[in-house]
């Protein structure tokens, strides 16, 4: 490309990183990533990298907004995404032909750009969790790849070097058997706490202060209810717990006839609350069921959002299914009566979404 | 970290500083100066391996530095260095920060002999080996083993002993204790062998195939102990539960579980057992939940209903602890049923844990104030075990119970209580007689001389 075709190209990036797409998933995409990809394919190293730098370079000064550490964080990340292209590319199409064939020129292409969107979902991801989260929640993937890699050299070596063969196999497999057998306790530590989980819930009806699968009807409620709302996967899990659950108050409160009056729904909540707190796992979960009893503005105002709405909804399941014990020709006597209270006990919202999870059946 | 005994400690960190500083010394002379880039290479993964450790129980870690050790032996073997594998353990040992913040410079020095010392002994485990072994994959194998154990064998004796002294208990308890642990690093120390002649082919570049065992280690020594505690806080949670509804009866559970834990090392219980006993003791009465509390603290006798749905704890209990994997084995000493003691001809093959729990669960009910009853003395409840005992209560189970006690030199019951409740009527001193639900049954039902409501 000519000196006069690459300044253009390079104005072109400049633009392209003013205007701005986000995606649903929350990562800010640059419309300047084609046009680096432009400069991939048609460009030698030594012109794509001064195109590119200087570009971004530029570009990091012109931008509206962004405090001098963001500007420089940016113009890092644009780097890396370029320099991965550029690589991605340059591998794909001299490894796969030894020349310029159309498939792995187009099918480079594809890669590269795929390798940019890639570092900026990993930068988004870091920010998000940190690296140390990021690779927890990658952990089971990292694992399989490394462990891969690490097989693959124990057979054949680097370099026709150290290759040990089959043996190698066998002897390298030890860091995946141990991923199996770690992944394998990791289940079993979610079904120790699940199965907990699910006994405990099961004895108030065993008691008889319970309607028998009244808490499992509540649960599945319930997270239909937050997974319309838009709860993400933590909030989800609390809400379930807290709702198979939330009957626990019962055993540690006295009989109605013996207090003198029904079950105080507070002193129920707090009581369950207060045993779910008593560990870590369940913690959270126990916020979900303190505020349940509360009135739904006061709890969003006042409390942690997630846990305050999950509150609410387990509120209006419970309520929900109390009306219509089960018996699904009743729901649409339980939905008028629920939204015939006053305004400031059931949350809009959660009613709008327990109509919706019905409606779909 | 407070230390109890501060002289044995101390001494037994210099102890071991000052022989691996003496060891060094000699193999200087005698064996090659190893190079320096392995060297610092295989320090430096040494040093991460340990910093990706994982705490297990109070004072000790696990992690992959064994891989490491085993792969400097290969390597330093090749050089004929002995000095190279001391130098590693002990670069890994200094190395590692949280030793430094604050300054603990027993741990230092403990660490650095204690890795020293195992990695020279490992070397010269290896160092008997002809050269030429080492190019076959399966021989290598097999002698590398001799090596690996012996680094592993000074390792434990080491920790156990400063471990033991800093915590004041015994040798044999904290050699238990971190048992469950040793087994686990061998896969790892199999790994570094091989990993060792994967550096002497390839060179440094190996080194970031290093870190893929190390972070693959310590996800799994991490779930290993995350089980245990997920365990852990289940029990945690359901005592929880027991407690919000009931003082008394939470309470009791974690007396129940020291006196059957009693019985449990008099009988010579293994300590897998002795974890499974201790479970059914905190759980046996997990099902007192779903009893109303005017029912659990009444002053007087039961009526026939109440006692029915009193009684109907025990069955929510075994259906609480059927549906928990890690608890449904110790579900049958939450039955009165099995608790009972039928003298048979040969009782050998069955379980014993009911029986201790029961024998352990009588004795704190009769040992602790109730609503109905005060605390009897702890002479009169050991006279009413011995008089059950063969009847009601298995024999050996009494027998141990009251050793144990006796040989403690401790005292239960009436006048030693240190957490009596308050009753707003105050209950008779005897009357209702022996131990709990016995005397507070209808006339018509049998005598069962158990915990019961107790």
């Amino acid at each position: 490309m000519s000196v006069g075709a690459l300044a253009l190209v390079a104005a072109g990036i400049v633009a392209g990183e003013l205007l701005e797409i986000r995606s649903e998933r929350g990562p800010v995409l640059p419309l300047s990533h084609p046009v680096v990809l432009v400069v991939a394919a048609t460009a030698n190293v030594p012109q794509f990298t001064v195109t590119v730098v200087a570009a971004q370079v530029v570009a990091a000064f012109v931008r509206r907004s962004g405090t001098v550490s963001r500007r420089a964080e940016l113009l890092g990340q644009r780097l890396l995404s370029a320099a991965a292209a550029y690589a991605v590319y340059r591998v794909g199409v001299d490894v796969a032909s030894h020349g310029h064939t159309r498939w792995a020129v187009i099918g480079s292409l594809v890669l590269a750009g795929v390798a940019q969107v890639a570092v900026d979902e990993a930068v988004a991801a870091i920010r998000a969790r940190g690296v140390d989260g990021v690779l927890r929640a990658w952990a089971a993937e990292l694992a399989l790849v490394t462990s891969g890699v690490l097989m693959a050299v124990g057979a054949d070596g680097v370099g026709h070097r150290g290759g040990m063969g089959l043996w190698g196999v066998v002897v390298f497999s030890v860091p995946l058997l141990a991923t199996w057998y770690s992944f394998s306790r990791l289940g079993a530590i979610r079904h120790t706490y699940d199965q907990t989980i699910r006994a405990l819930s099961l004895a108030p009806e065993l008691g008889g202060f319970v309607r028998p699968g009244h808490a499992e009807r509540v649960a599945r409620l319930s997270v239909a209810i937050g997974r319309e709302l838009g709860l993400d996967h933590v909030a989800l899990r609390n809400v379930e717990i807290a709702a198979r659950l939330h009957h626990l108050g019962h055993l540690c409160l006295d009989d109605p006839e013996v207090l003198g009056r029904p079950a105080d729904p507070w002193e129920v909540a707090e009581a369950g609350a207060v045993i779910l707190r008593a560990t870590d796992y369940l913690a959270a979960a126990g916020d979900v069921l303190a505020t349940e009893p509360l009135r739904h503005r006061r709890a969003l105002d006042v409390l942690d959002e997630p846990s305050a709405l999950g509150g609410q909804v387990l509120k209006v399941a419970s309520a929900y299914d109390e009306l219509t014990a089960g018996d699904e020709s009743r729901a649409r006597g339980a939905l008028e009566a629920l939204h015939s209270g006053p305004g400031y006990v059931y949350d809009g919202r959660v009613l709008d979404a327990l109509e919706c999870v019905l409606a779909r059946g | 970290m407070s230390v109890r005994r501060p002289n044995r400690v101390d001494l037994i960190c210099v102890a071991v500083g000052l022989a691996a500083v003496t060891a060094g010394v000699f193999v200087a002379r005698a064996s090659a100066m190893p190079s320096v880039a392995p060297l610092l290479l295989l320090g430096a993964l040494f040093a991460f391996a340990e910093h990706e450790g994982v705490v297990v129980g109070d004072r000790t870690g696990i992690s992959a530095s064994f891989m490491v050790t085993m792969a400097a032996v290969v390597v330093f073997r090749a050089e004929h260095s002995l000095l190279g594998p001391m130098l590693v353990g002990a670069i890994g040992g200094a190395a590692y920060l949280p030793h430094f913040r604050p300054f603990d410079w027993r741990k230092l020095v403990f660490n650095v002999g204690n890795y020293a010392l195992a990695s020279l002994c490992a070397a010269l485990a290896f160092a008997v080996v002809p050269h030429s072994a080492s190019s076959f994959v399966p021989t290598l194998l097999v002698v590398s083993i001799p090596s690996a154990v012996v680094n592993s064998v000074i390792d434990v004796v080491l920790v156990t002993a400063v471990v033991s002294a800093s915590t004041g208990s015994s040798l044999r308890g904290s050699f238990r204790e971190m048992a469950p642990t040793y087994l686990h690093v061998y896969p790892f120390a199999v790994l570094g062998v091989f990993m060792g002649r994967l550096y002497l082919e390839i060179g440094a570049a190996s080194v970031l195939l290093f870190i893929v065992p190390i972070l693959i280690a310590r996800h799994t020594f991490q779930t290993y102990v995350d089980l245990k505690q997920a365990h852990e806080a289940t029990i945690r949670i359901l005592i929880r539960a027991l407690e919000a509804k009931d003082a008394y009866t939470a309470g009791h559970a974690e007396r129940v579980a020291k006196f059957a834990l009693y019985i449990g090392s008099e009988l010579n219980l293994s300590p897998a057992r002795q974890e499974r006993l201790r479970l059914a003791a905190l759980m046996h009465d997990v099902g007192k939940l779903i009893v109303p509390n005017h029912l659990l603290n009444k002053p007087g006798r039961l009526t026939a209903d109440e006692y029915a749905r009193v009684r109907r704890h025990e069955h929510v209990s075994m259906e609480l602890l059927t549906r928990i994997d890690f608890l449904a084995p110790v579900a049958p000493s939450a039955s009165s049923e099995h608790a009972q003691f039928r003298p048979v001809s040969d009782d050998r093959g069955q379980p014993i844990e009911p029986h201790i729990v029961a024998v352990a669960d009588a004795f704190d009910a009769m040992t602790s104030t109730r609503s109905y009853r005060r605390a009897l003395t702890q002479q009169v409840a050991f006279d009413e075990l011995r008089k059950n005992a063969g009847r009601q209560f298995h024999p050996r189970c009494v027998d141990a119970l009251i050793t144990a006690i006796e040989r403690r030199g401790e005292h239960y019951g009436a006048g030693y209580e240190d957490d009596a409740e308050d009753w707003a009527t105050p209950p008779p001193d005897a009357g209702t007689g022996s131990a709990g639900l016995g005397d507070l049954m209808p006339e018509s039902v049998p005598r069962v001389a158990s915990g019961g409501v107790a």
